[in-house]
């Protein structure tokens, strides 16, 4: 970290000096520039800002009508819930950094959590309360963790066991990668047997689809950073007033005219010194640099000429991805406080898990639900026409709980599979996947340089979607 | 471990098992309606396990997910010829298709005067290229002796020219494991460079997602079972007048009709037997179950007693083909105009486009088929249903604009959406054939297990039928 922040101040150096050569050159015809972004994402975004900053002349194509890519806020229910990217950790320094530099409010919302698990078990179709959780023939675990509802024994194991400790940035050291194994193995080691990881794990999965096909070192670094978050400011989470929308949409609105919608990006060519996206419309960018956010599961269907060779193109066709859908559902009457149930339910079903939304006046007031589908319960939805899968959800919310009968409506529904930009959401690194690919998934390749939350490497999320612009955008200064 | 003794000893399993049925029928007679087997999925893996129960005498009832049977075998009625969305052809060692199209007396057409490569062009990178010109084609990077070559040909040349087995059943023998390696790794072993593989691998691919997913033994089995095929008779056959007829005569011919709409979410079993959970809350008992369901969807199904490890982790991680076809009807033979041929094999999302000649005769042209796959596949299924088949319209209108105004698109099929089936076939991943392989039909206390993902020693078809029988014997064994 100490040489990276020293050799940050070597570039910038660099940069201004850069900057006064750009400044000197004629105006370029608008599809040119000197750096192409692909991807108005916070990574994108902050690629474009640092760079911009450092004098140089950038322009930014967005495939879809709005900035953001996967931090969504849906504005149009109670509440503005978020489709995607939700809390910002107290060691969020980037993303804090840019919503105070272009005024976008934040307000703590960490006294809303509890909220979260105010919510019932369901296994098949029985509700199961708590009291009776630890006798009940449906509970597999062993031992003490018989006590523990079914979301507990991750976090916990994660937190007393997690093989990296607090040193989060370990899960990239090569003496970490006997543990680039799957979750299951790490499980089993830990004692659990198969019918315990399904409900532990595989059942509202965070990470992958199930515990064999995410990598326990990725998921050890997930909670050793995430504990970290709450280190440095315990009870403390972020939202952006309005929804964290405002943030990608503050940088954008900042870049003005340089960031072009609609520009869904079909090739990347680099042709002698130059660089060139090729979009859907036909239109071609050209630039002297290339900083491409697209998610992997996006990049496969981008034709890159010449192609990226060995371990990093193969990262790009492999790498997994996380399947999340969404419905987000308004209670025309609180019918929770009919039936004696709490609001969320917790379910192993296609359902998944339905959570109360405390973003009403009140910490306690129940402004929307948000039903998350994760990996193969998502899948399963997006079987599903949109239109049947909103039947399907209301339908199976009903008939658990028969208060809710006509009772809830669903205000939005986002798939992120289904999503042609991102084809999913978060990236998954794979058991083994970890040691293959870490040293290789952003290097740039030739004049293109790649960023985005899936090639971070000390964060997560959005803060780990703003290191790695701020990465990106580094290089390329080093670069020109 | 070869397969005439595998065989033989199955029959002496079937024969013990007639009397076993016999013995059970006649105690079952005081009982109140309790089956003996009950049939998961009327595919074809499901059918013939019922059909071989039933001639052993045993009280058999199959249940299906859809509203009717065939499963992976589904012609589209509603198109001129009615081309197969699934199951196309049977080769000629397809002995157990062969053997059932003859009980039901069902006719069979020679299909290979209909399925002659019909791709006379390729388009590449923005360009038209004759087949004829592909080999002085400057977008032609491979290797010399590979240029002369379509780019679709030269995987399963490579896979014929160093076939590393010596017969079909060598790729679930541990002997062969060390070749369970990525293809990836073979072709670049092979001289291959990373653009190159893409260019004949990766477009259009025929396996997987990539040629980083798929296991070379699959593959090298996939060549060499294909081989065999064509060398018990050079023929490709199909049911005059669609698959379909055939798992519908099998079905026909069940005593206990089928039952449709029967969407399994979970299967309980004690020591006497088990009871299959449907959505619809109907409670199936029996003495014995065939699950033929396809393992992207059987992850869905909840087991109350656990299935054990490798298994569980092969029906949660193995990964399924995506496939996805736009089915189109040509108003003129517009492909007279621009003479390029009807047929393209493209690097567009148009994907491959393949004449059908599905007429009385062997050459009408009666439909056009986009075939998307891997991740054009995906890519389309991102799509709602009519935005998916006006893309690749206009992605062949924008490539040869000959065909402007001149397709209509009447069908879209994708596999991977399909909720009862989510892919098309089993892919098995580097890694995954020595793992699973041997594993995942094995029973799970009355449970077996059926489908193409479970046949050994067949693939498609056949190995969906090869499956069901050797359920059929398990379960008539243990009765």
């Amino acid at each position: 970290m100490r040489t990276r922040f020293i050799s940050r101040r070597g570039l910038l150096q660099t940069a201004t000096a850069v900057a006064a050569v750009a400044g000197a050159r004629p105006l370029r015809a608008a599809t040119q520039a000197d750096v192409l972004i692909i991807g108005a994402g916070l990574s994108g975004l902050r690629a474009a800002h640092d760079l911009q900053d450092a004098g140089v002349n950038v322009q930014v194509i967005e495939g879809r009508n709005r900035a953001g890519g996967r931090v969504l806020s849906l504005t149009n229910i109670p509440g503005n819930p978020e489709a995607g990217g939700n809390g910002i950790g107290a060691g969020y320094g980037r993303m804090i950094d840019s919503a105070q530099r272009f005024k976008v409010e934040l307000q703590n919302i960490a006294d809303r959590a509890p909220m979260i698990f105010q919510r019932e078990l369901v296994l098949g179709n029985e509700i199961i309360k708590e009291k009776d959780w630890e006798n009940h023939p449906k509970n597999p675990f062993k031992g003490p963790m018989k006590k523990m509802m079914p979301w507990v024994p991750l976090p916990l194991l994660m937190t007393q066991k997690n093989p990296l400790g607090k040193n989060y940035e370990d899960w990239y050291d090569p003496k970490s990668f006997g543990l680039d194994i799957s979750m299951a193995d790490w499980f089993r080691a830990q004692g659990l047997d198969d019918a315990a990881i399904q409900l532990a794990y595989n059942t509202n999965c965070d990470h992958g689809s199930s515990a064999d096909d995410v990598s326990a070192l990725m998921v050890a670094f997930v909670y050793s950073w995430g504990n970290m978050q709450r280190d440095i400011e315990p009870r403390a989470t972020y939202a952006a007033v309005g929804g964290n929308q405002a943030i990608p949409n503050a940088m954008a609105k900042a870049l003005g005219d340089k960031v072009h919608y609609n520009k869904a990006v079909v090739g990347i060519r680099t042709e002698g010194n130059m660089v060139e996206a090729v979009c859907a419309d036909g239109s071609v960018y050209k630039a002297k640099k290339l900083v491409c956010s697209v998610p992997f599961a996006a990049l496969r269907n981008v034709k890159i000429d010449p192609i990226v060779p060995g371990a990093q193109g193969k990262a790009i066709r492999t790498m997994g991805v996380q399947s999340l859908t969404q419905t987000h559902l308004v209670a025309k009457k609180p019918f929770w406080e009919n039936d004696g149930l709490k609001p969320g339910l917790w379910t192993d079903g296609v359902l998944g898990n339905v959570m109360a939304q405390p973003f009403g006046k009140n910490p306690t007031d129940i402004s929307s639900f948000t039903v998350w589908h994760r990996g193969f319960a998502a899948q399963q939805i997006d079987r599903m026409p949109e239109a049947d899968a909103k039947k399907f959800v209301i339908a199976e919310i009903e008939r658990l709980r028969p208060s809710a009968k006509g009772k809830l409506e669903v205000k939005g529904f986002k798939s992120w599979g289904t999503d042609p930009f991102s084809c999913g959401d978060w990236a998954i690194w794979q058991p083994g996947q970890v040691k293959e690919f870490i040293t290789e998934i952003a290097k740039p390749h030739g004049n293109i340089h790649f960023c985005g939350e899936h090639t971070a490497r000390s964060n997560r999320g959005m803060e780990g979607a703003m290191e790695s612009g701020e990465r990106a955008a580094q290089e390329v200064l080093q670069s020109i | 471990m070869d397969r005439r003794s595998f065989i033989q000893s199955s029959a002496a399993v079937a024969a013990a098992s007639v009397v076993a049925a016999a013995a059970n029928a006649q105690t079952k007679a005081n009982k109140a309606k309790a089956l003996d087997v009950v049939v998961i999925g009327a595919g074809l893996s499901g059918l013939r396990a019922a059909l071989d129960l039933q001639d052993l005498g045993i009280n058999v009832q199959v249940i299906e997910g859809r509203d009717r049977v065939g499963g992976r075998v589904f012609p589209l009625q509603d198109m001129p010829g009615k081309p197969e969305a699934g199951g196309n052809t049977f080769g000629g060692g397809y002995g157990r298709i062969f053997d059932m199209c003859d009980r039901f007396k069902l006719p069979l057409r020679d299909y290979i005067p209909r399925s002659r490569l019909n791709v006379t062009g390729l388009y590449l990178q923005g360009q038209h290229i004759a087949l004829k010109d592909w080999a002085n084609s400057p977008l032609n990077i491979l290797p010399e002796k590979w240029k002369k070559a379509p780019p679709f040909g030269v995987a399963d040349a490579l896979y014929h020219e160093y076939q590393l087995l010596t017969n079909p059943d060598d790729w679930y023998d541990p002997a062969f494991a060390k070749h369970d390696i990525a293809v990836h790794e073979f072709f670049k072993e092979k001289g291959f460079n990373d653009a190159q593989i893409d260019l004949f691998f990766n477009t259009n691919i025929a396996y997987g997602t990539s040629s980083h997913d798929v296991s070379l033994l699959m593959m090298m089995y996939q060549e060499i079972w294909f081989q065999t095929m064509s060398a018990v008779a050079p023929v490709l056959k199909a049911v005059i007048g669609g698959n379909h007829m055939l798992p519908d005569a099998m079905a026909g011919a069940l005593k206990n009709e089928v039952h449709f709409n029967k969407n399994v979410t979970g299967i309980r079993q004690d020591k006497n037997g088990a009871e299959v959970v449907c959505t619809d809350g109907t409670v199936y008992k029996a003495k014995r179950v065939i699950c033929t369901i396809p393992m992207p969807i059987l992850r869905y199904v909840k087991f109350d007693s656990p299935l054990p490890e490798i298994q569980h982790e092969a029906i949660q991680t193995v990964p399924y083909f995506p496939m996805t076809q736009v089915h189109m009807v040509p108003k003129t033979e517009f492909w007279k105009d621009d003479g390029q041929g009807p047929g393209m094999w493209t690097d567009t999302m148009a994907g491959w486009v393949m004449a059908n000649r599905f007429a009385d005769d062997d050459n009408t042209i009666t439909s056009l088929t986009a075939w998307l796959r891997g991740g054009m596949s995906t890519r389309i299924d991102q799509l709602s249903p009519e935005d998916g088949k006006k893309m690749v319209i206009s992605e062949i209108e924008r490539v040869r604009p000959a065909a402007k105004g001149k397709l209509e698109s009447v069908h879209i099929k994708s596999w991977v959406r399909d909720p009862f089936a989510g892919g098309d076939y089993a892919i098995w991943g580097p890694g995954q054939v020595k793992r699973f392989v041997n594993e995942v039909g094995k029973p799970h206390g009355c449970v077996h297990f059926a489908g193409e993902h479970t046949g050994l020693s067949n693939r498609g078809m056949e190995g969906a039928m090869e499956s069901g029988e050797r359920a059929a014997q398990e379960a008539a064994g243990s009765l």
